[in-house]
């Protein structure tokens, strides 16, 4: 599933794998983030990313918004929902800015909380 | 992904069920058959042994991925859910119990901790599970923690519905006893 362009040279195609990586990459620069997509669900979780089963997720519809479903892992010492929220703006933002993705919602799932 | 998995599943049970019934029918003939089909074929080589091997390890992975989303219709994670206007935010229920637990940890007073929380129409039930040391005032120590958790919880969630947190007591565990030996006291000035 991947993001078409056009310009008046021709198309732009970003592969899927290029919009996990830079949200995943935002996700990790955000204070408070320890872990981010695949890596939260230990080893079977790096196994089931391979069919697509487990981490980063998106759901693109032609002209419609883009659904991007990216779980965390967060420390304990921060707010939990402060760091979803700055996460869904530098994941938003960081889009906006290297892909030209501005239709975006980014939904984040918090599925552990770790340190201490 | 899930349909590729449940073809696999489907074409796996047929077999075994066939070879089950064969080798009910005519259990030699099989058994020679199947023998000569692996030294023929399969284990001719290491490279085509390996290939066999992983062929197996990818049916097992693909009737996981089957049974996964089998039960997932039946099992989903239970989460609290706000939305933002960049989208959705879910914290998982685990995810909770992880932080009481980590909060509570560090006292002394606790022996054994374990959080269970539940999500209903009104707001969040936090049931904590503990066994605590025999020395400590018990009323005290539960207002204390019930109020830390309860504070914690909100600020967190920034007062999302009512946070309700109980104590569960299942043990006074008692600090293990010295050993102590008895010494015989020493006559003084005796060694003169």
């Amino acid at each position: 599933m991947n993001k078409n362009l056009s310009s008046e040279y021709g198309q732009i195609q970003i592969h899927r794998k290029v919009i996990f990586q830079a949200a995943e990459l935002a996700a990790k620069e955000v204070k408070g983030v320890k872990k981010v997509g695949a890596e939260c669900c230990g080893l079977f979780g790096k196994m089931s990313s391979l069919f697509r089963e487990a981490g980063t997720k998106i759901l693109l519809n032609e002209g419609k918004e883009m659904k991007l479903s990216l779980p965390v892992v967060v420390d304990y010492n921060t707010n939990a929902v402060e760091v979803a929220y700055e996460i869904q703006k530098k994941v938003t933002a960081r889009l906006l800015e290297t892909l030209n993705i501005d239709a975006l919602s980014v939904d984040v799932k918090i599925k552990e909380i770790e340190g201490r | 992904m899930f349909l590729v998995a449940v073809c696999i599943y489907v074409l796996v049970s047929f077999s075994l069920g066939a070879l089950i019934i064969w080798l009910y029918s005519d259990y030699f003939r099989a058994i020679q058959i199947i023998s000569s089909f692996m030294e023929n074929y399969v284990l001719t080589d290491l490279y085509s042994g390996i290939a066999f091997a992983w062929t197996g390890l990818l049916i097992i992975l693909s009737c996981l991925v089957f049974v996964k989303r089998l039960f997932k219709g039946v099992r989903r994670e239970k989460s609290i859910n706000f939305q933002t206007p960049e989208g959705m935010v879910r914290i998982s229920l685990s995810a909770i119990e992880d932080m009481v637990k980590k909060m509570l940890q560090g006292k002394k007073e606790f022996v054994h901790i374990k959080p269970r929380v539940k999500v209903n129409r009104k707001g969040i039930e936090v049931l904590i599970k503990g066994a605590l040391n025999c020395e400590v005032n018990l009323a005290e120590f539960s207002t204390a923690i019930q109020a830390k958790v309860k504070k914690k919880i909100e600020a967190m969630l920034n007062e999302q519905g009512e946070v309700k947190v109980s104590l569960e007591i299942k043990k006074f565990a008692f600090a293990a006893k010295k050993n102590l030996i008895d010494v015989e006291p020493e006559v003084p000035y005796r060694n003169y």
